[in-house]
């Protein structure tokens, strides 16, 4: 009798156990604890994001419209109509170009402002502060006050190319097809210089000092400490955000939205502005989802030489 | 001795024959100076320009600008700041903008700080390929992901919605959040958890009282890192938000750009109003930001 008794209380003791014994008994259990740690995170990941790059691959497949509720297999036929059409690789070529020029420009500025901030002098942490900023300002922001800077009538910046003489009237930034891309390059690189800045000068500050003792006891001169020391070291931070940045510019969508909405003409139509418009404008979904699919398939590429070529999951110890 | 080496020294044995030790010290740190305060004006000036914009009639702001606005001074007015208040629905833009990102990092700083510990303390296979597919979903684009979700969404009825918009930045702050935790995690030493263990305390009790406050400079971190992707993002909004009262501040103020009329002033005064919580992290925080990204190693 007892005995049952006990079994039956037992039964009863579980659920008057509070959340926090619970818990407590799921984390002693190693597939319980890795569940309650890494589930979370991997649900999140799947929803938000594993699921809908699968569904733009699988919406590449089929004629698909807004309007039309039905969906017709179509195979790869998106995907042929896509590589076939002029306005696609104009786009291509546009994002590249776009994203080549703002990794470029963002390098020079981005290190050589992390190497200005390594020194120690009076007001670095006002001076750091100050550039970091731009880092954080929203993105809409930034392009809205280009936008006003750059403006063809009333700019600042043509006041003063044309007050200090480099150039005899206004010339209209963004609205001029052949300097709105370089233009864009420009105001989009005062933002995201600064994460490399951040990234490098993180890494500068990890640099034991003993090494340029070192190396001016042993007569190196300041180019000689750089080009050995210093490059060196931050020689991976350049090599990785240079591949992330390139990535992220050549899928850049916001800024450019902002400031010339394609325009003028389709002079600034990236890719990433290419799928808004066929998705949201001409609502043909199918063809959206290839072109998507051909963005992934770039990431695809860009990820092999990345793991190829930095290994960073080696980096993961224990 | 290097080539380079020998220029440089070329170049410091010249100029040392001017300048005696000293002067060559000043003469250095006046240069560093004006490279820096050339920086500061140059990143700054965007930010001034705004304000100036702000407190402007229109009629100023289109008319040829001065370097030094003087006539701010004598038409300075903050009606600006007012109609966004009285003529829009900034106050709810505003608030929208701070659930979201509220949402976004409670839950981003939550999920990663999980998976950093469980990452390193539980030995399970297929690791490797799990930091690589972190690592792949680090690089994909807003863009990308948002088109798709707008289809998704709609079915799932989460346009419009606080949790869908927050969903979605957690999507893009996510990957490098966990790297970052995962990263940070490792130099926590375990021997102070064991020792916890050793004193009787549980797997459970370990990770609250022990990892937990020593993991706080990177929670803080991405804590700022989510906040940043939240507050900065627009594609994301645009396209999963199309209800103008559900907006958050980015895609509201892009619809202050009309046709044929731009509403400068209330498009810079909203800017300032939005450049404030940024500029109050960056200013309170930047040695967090470092450490983080520090640890984060990327």
């Amino acid at each position: 009798m007892s005995t049952l008794q006990d079994t039956v209380n037992n039964w009863f003791r579980i659920p008057k156990k509070s959340w926090g014994g619970l818990i407590e008994t799921l984390f002693e259990d190693k597939k319980a604890l890795i569940g309650l740690t890494v589930g979370p995170a991997t649900l999140l990941m799947l929803f938000a994001s594993f699921l809908p790059i699968l569904w733009a691959l699988n919406l590449g497949l089929y004629d698909a419209g807004a309007l039309s509720p039905t969906w017709t297999w179509v195979g790869i036929q998106n995907y042929v109509d896509v590589l076939n059409s002029p306005a696609y690789w104009d786009a291509f070529w546009r994002s590249l170009s776009f994203g080549f020029g703002s990794v470029a420009v963002q390098l020079v500025v981005g290190v050589g402002t992390a190497l200005m901030l390594s020194r120690e002098f009076r007001g670095v942490v006002l001076a750091r502060a100050m550039i970091f900023l731009p880092y954080l300002i929203p993105t809409v922001v930034v392009g809205m006050v280009f936008r006003l800077m750059l403006n063809g009538n009333y700019g600042i910046i043509n006041v003063l190319l044309v007050d200090i003489g480099l150039i005899n009237q206004p010339i209209g930034w963004l609205t001029s097809g052949a300097i709105a891309l370089p233009t864009l390059i420009v105001a989009n690189s005062w933002k995201f210089a600064i994460f490399i800045t951040i990234m490098v000068l993180a890494r500068l500050q990890s640099i034991p000092n003993e090494f340029y003792e070192a190396a001016t006891m042993n007569g190196a001169g300041p180019i000689r400490k750089f080009r050995d020391i210093t490059l060196p070291q931050i020689k991976g931070v350049i090599l990785l955000t240079l591949l992330l940045r390139g990535i992220w510019m050549f899928n850049k969508f916001d800024i450019i939205y902002i400031m010339t909405t394609g325009g003028p003409g389709q002079s600034t139509t990236t890719l990433p502005i290419y799928i808004f418009e066929m998705a949201f404008l001409n609502f043909r979904l199918g063809q959206a989802g290839a072109i998507a699919g051909t963005l992934f398939g770039f990431l695809g590429v860009g990820a092999i030489v990345y793991f190829v070529g930095f290994n960073p999951a080696e980096e993961v110890g224990r | 001795m290097v080539f380079s080496d020998r220029v440089s020294n070329r170049i410091q044995s010249f100029v040392g024959g001017i300048l005696p030790y000293q002067e060559r010290l000043q003469v250095r740190k006046a240069a560093l100076y004006f490279v820096v305060i050339l920086t500061c004006v140059v990143m700054m000036f965007p930010m001034y320009w705004m304000l100036v914009a702000s407190v402007q009639p229109y009629d100023h702001i289109v008319q040829t600008p001065t370097w030094f606005p003087t006539q701010v001074i004598a038409a300075f007015q903050i009606d600006a700041y007012i109609s966004v208040f009285a003529d829009r629905n900034f106050e709810r833009w505003y608030l929208n903008s701070v659930l979201v990102a509220i949402i976004a990092i409670v839950s981003s700083v939550g999920a990663s700080t999980l998976a950093g510990y469980g990452l390193t303390r539980v030995q399970f296979r297929g690791r490797k390929n799990f930091a690589r597919l972190i690592l792949f979903s680090y690089m994909f684009p807003p863009i990308l992901l948002a088109f798709p979700q707008y289809q998704i969404w709609r079915r799932l009825g989460l346009l419009n919605s606080y949790i869908g918009i927050s969903v979605a930045h957690i999507a893009i702050s996510l990957p490098f959040s966990m790297w970052m935790m995962w990263k940070f995690f490792q130099t926590v030493p375990i021997a102070y958890e064991e020792a916890a263990w050793m004193n009787g305390a549980s797997q459970f009790h370990s990770f609250k009282d022990v990892a937990i406050p020593m993991a706080k400079p990177g929670m803080v971190a991405v804590a700022i890192f989510t906040f940043a992707v939240s507050w900065n993002d627009f594609t994301m909004a645009t396209i999963l938000l199309p209800d103008s009262s559900m907006q958050t501040l980015p895609p509201a103020v892009q619809t202050f750009v009309q046709q044929n009329y731009v509403y400068w002033g209330q498009i810079m005064a909203a800017s300032t109003l939005m450049s404030i919580p940024p500029f109050l992290l960056v200013y309170k925080l930047q040695e967090s930001i470092l450490e983080g990204f520090r640890t984060g190693g990327l």
